[in-house]
């Protein structure tokens, strides 16, 4: 189990500096240009209050160590990996097309899923071949979108 | 108020044509379907079909989006009965009787009361829709931008308060909103702001790419793989599949009570149905004669939040379509199928755009009423589809997002994108941040800006033009005292905590 609380830890202090971030370049958009709102007038303010509000909270997680519970390290690892096999994908589609590179998207996202027998992985390949003809057939002959 | 009946005729007349009919259909279809299936609840479901529906023409897309929404609540009670998992948290208080009265060997009467309280929940929040939205277009069209400007910053801060437990959290997330609406050129100058250097971000980001990460993807990585395997005690037999009707006519009180509750609580920004629903159900227990049956399998603990789920739908509506504020994570996301449709939701709405208004409140009259027999000769497939596994659902709807984001404009590089709002949608979701302020923030925020700038340029940098205006006036003090209110609320809970303490030592 991982302690949520690090979690958010971290993402306050990505949003803290996030905010801090659009401050400053905000101001170097311009605040003002004379006595009207300039380009940078906006994210001063949005980035002052999401920088406020982070700090708040991130004040709040380090007093408060028992506000979120955990999660399950395999929970995780599964978010991971699918982003991962999505990235594979992104890459893929450039050198071997999108519905190429779908079929064994879907097989992977299947397997992090669940499907570990032999015969579940045979039920997914089934699913991603007939898949990747009704892709083919909505994206690409009805939508005639120019996939990759 | 005739004439808004007089429109919805014609409305229902154009909704009637074989393309619309056609989009109202295959959407109530998959709503019904994504409803059903575990792990997919209306927001992602309306999301993740966003980029494939608005390939289509303009009035046919946003019936089907509409479809997919309603059809996604009346698919959403089979799994919250039959599985005891809610597919969507509107849902939620369906499971503590539906899904009693379906172990007990009750699942047709359930799933029947719950197939006509979402029609007549359903029906009472479009009879309500029709003849509330016109009015209230009509009157927010004497809002000049400073008006406008006091409401969004109010319905934002009401999104934010109601919106979610922790108000930092859900401050920081409408925040992070903003900063995502800023990403682009400016409206205003033409200076790129926030492209990091990337000129495909010069557009700005595609909402469909928020909506399908923070919901779409989000609700896949959250939802475990163990979700759908059917256990012995949730196999159901046909016969008792069948509704039963005298049970359904015996609800008619919480029908009714739960359809109102239900259509005025959507109406505000940010309570949304999941409110609605936990109200109307209190309601019906502290008003029933029985209420001991609450919780132990009651007909009316499915009547009364099912018929608020689906009349809460149309309520959070008006906001949308009659003010251009959307109070809910799908009508956010509806409301980004307009904007990406070329329209802007908004009282002109109903003055430019008058007959696709009424189209389309039109087809959601019919979607509605087909609903009811589709549901009803689906609803073996449909307890079925409640025990689909993760490994062989969620491979199709992820390749689906894929190719879908794809299709708006050509780009892996928003597929890319998809992944890591996917990524930060699921941190949300398990850090208890609200992801609705976020969509609502990065919609809201450009035109917020807009009227901001425009109104500070008009009148020469001065400020005090916001507080000249005796209706902004007041709508910028109830966004105060709302914003002020909950800190007000704790520190003074944490004070009689306190002083509670020492008491409570002496009594020890």
């Amino acid at each position: 189990m991982i302690p949520l609380r690090s979690f958010d830890l971290g993402l306050s202090a990505i949003f803290g500096l996030l905010g801090l971030y659009m401050i400053w370049q905000g101001s170097g958009y311009g605040y003002q240009e004379g006595s009207v709102p300039s380009a940078g007038f906006f994210p001063v303010w949005i980035g002052a209050g999401l920088a406020l509000f982070s700090a708040l909270n991130f004040l709040k997680v380090i007093r408060q160590s028992d506000l979120l519970g955990s999660v399950e390290r395999m929970e995780v690892v599964r978010v991971g990996l699918v982003s991962l096999a999505l990235v594979g994908f992104v890459l893929l589609s450039q050198f071997m097309g999108m519905l190429v590179s779908s079929v064994p998207l879907m097989i992977a996202i299947g397997c992090i899923f669940g499907a570990r027998a032999a015969r579940s992985i045979a039920a997914v390949s089934a699913i991603a071949v007939g898949m990747a003809f009704i892709l083919y057939l909505v994206f690409g002959v009805v939508l005639a979108i120019p996939l990759l | 108020m005739l004439e808004s009946w007089h429109l919805l005729a014609e409305g229902l007349v154009a909704a009637s044509q074989p393309s619309v009919l056609a989009a109202i259909m295959v959407g109530a279809i998959i709503g019904l379907f994504i409803g059903a299936l575990p792990g997919l609840g209306p927001t992602a479901g309306v999301a993740i079909l966003l980029p494939v529906a608005v390939s289509f023409d303009g009035t046919a897309a946003i019936a089907a989006l509409g479809a997919v929404y309603y059809g996604a609540q009346y698919g959403g009670a089979v799994t919250a009965i039959l599985l005891g998992i809610p597919g969507d948290a509107s849902a939620t208080m369906t499971v503590i009787d539906g899904h009693k009265l379906a172990r007990n060997g009750r699942a047709g009467a359930a799933l029947g009361l719950s197939i006509a309280a979402s029609f007549i929940g359903g029906l009472i929040g479009l009879i309500l829709l029709t003849a509330f939205a016109t009015t209230i277009a009509q009157a927010a069209i004497a809002f000049g931008p400073i008006e406008m400007t006091a409401l969004m910053i109010f319905s934002l801060s009401l999104v934010s308060v109601l919106g979610g437990r922790d108000l930092n959290k859900a401050m920081m997330s409408l925040f992070a909103g903003l900063f995502i609406g800023t990403i682009g050129l400016d409206p205003m100058v033409g200076l790129p702001r926030f492209d990091f250097g990337e000129v495909r971000l010069f557009d700005g980001i595609e909402f469909s790419i928020i909506a399908v990460g923070l919901f779409g993807l989000a609700e896949m990585y959250a939802t475990p793989p163990s979700i759908g395997k059917p256990e012995e005690n949730n196999r159901f037999r046909f016969r008792e599949l069948l509704p039963d009707v005298r049970g359904t006519l015996q609800c008619w009180r919480e029908l009714g009570s739960g359809s109102l509750i239900g259509f005025f609580i959507g109406i505000l920004p940010g309570a949304g149905a999941t409110a609605a629903t936990m109200i109307s159900y209190a309601f019906a227990k502290r008003t029933s004669k029985h209420p001991e049956r609450f919780g132990n399998g009651a007909m009316e603990g499915v009547a009364a939040p099912e018929a608020a789920n689906n009349s809460a739908a149309y309520g959070n509506m008006i906001p949308m379509f009659a003010l251009g504020i959307p109070g809910s994570g799908t009508t956010a996301v509806l409301m980004g199928g307009l904007l990406m449709i070329g329209l802007q939701p908004g009282p002109m709405l109903f003055q430019t755009q008058s007959e696709f208004v009424w189209t389309i409140f039109g087809s959601f009259y019919i979607g509605n009423l087909a609903l009811v027999a589709i549901t009803i000769v689906l609803t073996p497939v449909l307890s079925t589809c409640a025990f689909v596994r993760p490994s062989y659902l969620f491979p199709a709807v992820i390749a689906i997002i894929a190719f879908g984001i794809f299709g708006i404009n050509n780009s892996m590089f928003e597929v890319a994108l998809v992944i890591g709002f996917g990524v930060l949608g699921y941190l949300m979701m398990k850090l208890d941040y609200p992801p609705v302020p976020l969509v609502l923030g990065m919609i809201l925020g450009p035109i917020l800006e807009r009227g901001i700038r425009r109104t500070l340029v008009a009148s020469d940098g001065d400020v005090s033009v916001f507080f000249q205006s005796p209706i902004a006036l007041v709508i910028i003090l109830i966004t105060v005292v709302l914003l002020v209110s909950p800190w007000l609320f704790k520190s003074r809970a944490s004070k009689e905590h306190h002083m509670d303490e020492p008491q409570a030592k002496k009594i020890g």
